[in-house]
């Protein structure tokens, strides 16, 4: 993973290899890392709580990194305990007027409706190819599934994890589709 | 070179399900923060596999709860989940499959039937006496499926009991389905990894759930005999189940050789 390394080498940490890192490309994917170590201890703001990690470890860059020794991974993971413990320790109010709608409001009927059609749209959009496998892929339930992709295993013409990321890969698309429709759709 | 794994994806798959200890979510926090640690990609794919469980309705209710409170979280995640699920409830398709796929694909596929053709001969020295099975324990069955060859494997606990099964390949790829017998079904799904005679992990098979039929409980897996030179191997077959994803279940021998 060296090329991809969201993170300065292991050992004596130092400024500009934080700043490389903080300029880097990779700056998204440690944010990626960070929110789902918050997702992952239930906090309800997980992106709020990496962008202030990453901030409080930008604002200590120039006092602390030049006599950090270590690797750069614990830095990190220190600053956002501390983040984390703070943020338990507050209490948790939302003005009235600003608190966004609960998702099962949002996801009622009429929002399931428009998604389904938002589905259909995106499904559309894909490559015939692509939407052939992705419905196919799930259409069947548990008992029937198995044996259906095996069938589709052996038509793809690769292994079952080639297939896996295949499959996921046109979702994650899907996804991306159906959320960009629902979004515009609802400003209309 | 790709770094030394240090979490199994079970490992991952509590963490994500809220079942992980103190001290086992701290070991993940950690790696996930590592640059020479391919822990986070893996937790992404287990993500992946974790939203097809969900959307399936293969998770206990306490995991289900857990992980859509993680995905809630992510708003990206929680939008495939609904994608899956809708795809999952939807009406059968009935584009025919073979319409689906790329020329390539096709041709891929009859590649694919003609190598199983000669390769069902090639393993069927298993049933003609060139290469009997030592207790007779293993099998070779015309395929129920169109997923091609069927091999079944009988478990033995953990080490070796002698049973060895023997695979032969020709020159073509031969590809099938290896089914490793269960004395009973124990987890929702099970992985499994084959390793070569000194113990080394040479590839995993992945993880399915188990099936039942009249006569027996078993898990199948697709084996591409490409994958593997000739030698000595066992698949080891582990639970994902939580609590029990160290163990290793069971261990099927066999020993790959050429024509």
């Amino acid at each position: 993973m060296g090329n991809v390394s969201p993170l300065p080498d292991k050992g004596v940490a130092d400024t500009d290899s934080f700043d490389e890192l903080l300029e880097s490309p990779q700056y998204e994917r440690l944010r990626a890392r960070l929110v789902r170590i918050f997702a992952g201890r239930g906090c309800r703001v997980p992106e709020d709580l990496a962008d202030e990690t990453i901030a409080r470890v930008a604002a200590q860059l120039r006092t602390l990194a030049p006599d950090y020794e270590g690797d750069p991974t614990r830095f990190f993971y220190g600053v956002a305990r501390n983040v984390y413990f703070e943020h338990v320790r507050e209490p948790v109010w939302t003005p009235l007027d600003n608190e966004p709608p609960a998702d099962d409001e949002r996801s009622g009927a009429e929002g399931e409706g428009l998604a389904l059609e938002c589905l259909d749209e995106c499904l559309k959009g894909l490559a015939d190819a692509d939407r052939a496998l992705i419905t196919d892929y799930y259409r069947h339930d548990r008992s029937a599934k198995i044996d259906h992709r095996r069938r589709l295993i052996a038509l793809s013409g690769g292994g079952a994890n080639a297939l896996r990321l295949r499959v996921h890969r046109i979702r994650r698309q899907l996804a991306r589709c159906v959320e960009s429709c629902v979004s515009r759709d609802r400003l209309l | 070179m790709r770094p030394t794994k240090k979490l199994d994806n079970a490992d991952l798959r509590r963490y994500l399900l809220g079942a992980a200890t103190p001290e086992q979510r701290s070991s993940v926090e950690t790696a996930l923060l590592d640059p020479d640690d391919p822990a986070f990609e893996d937790l992404l794919l287990v993500e992946d596999e974790l939203i097809d469980a969900c959307a399936a309705g293969e998770l206990r209710e306490e995991e289900k709860r857990r992980f859509e409170s993680y995905l809630a979280k992510l708003p990206d995640r929680r939008s495939e989940l609904r994608v899956t699920t809708a795809l999952s409830s939807r009406p059968s398709v009935t584009t025919a499959i073979a319409a689906a796929y790329s020329d390539r694909a096709l041709i891929a596929a009859a590649v694919l039937l003609v190598s199983l053709s000669a390769g069902w001969r090639l393993w069927s020295n298993l049933s003609d006496g060139t290469t009997p099975p030592i207790d007779g324990s293993a099998s070779v069955s015309e395929p129920e499926t169109a997923g091609g060859l069927v091999v079944t494997l009988s478990a033995s606990r953990l080490r070796s009991d002698g049973r060895t099964e023997t695979l032969t390949r020709g020159d073509a790829d031969v590809t099938g389905e290896l089914r490793l017998d269960l004395p009973e079904d124990v987890a929702v799904s099970y992985r499994g990894i084959v390793h070569d005679a000194s113990g080394g992990e040479v590839l995993d098979l992945g993880s399915e759930a188990a099936q039942e039929t009249a006569e027996a409980i078993f898990v199948g897996f697709t084996l591409h005999l490409s994958q593997l030179s000739d030698g000595d191997y066992y698949v080891e077959l582990r639970s994902t189940e939580p609590g029990l994803e160290l163990e290793v279940l069971h261990r099927y021998d066999f020993r790959v050789t050429s024509r």
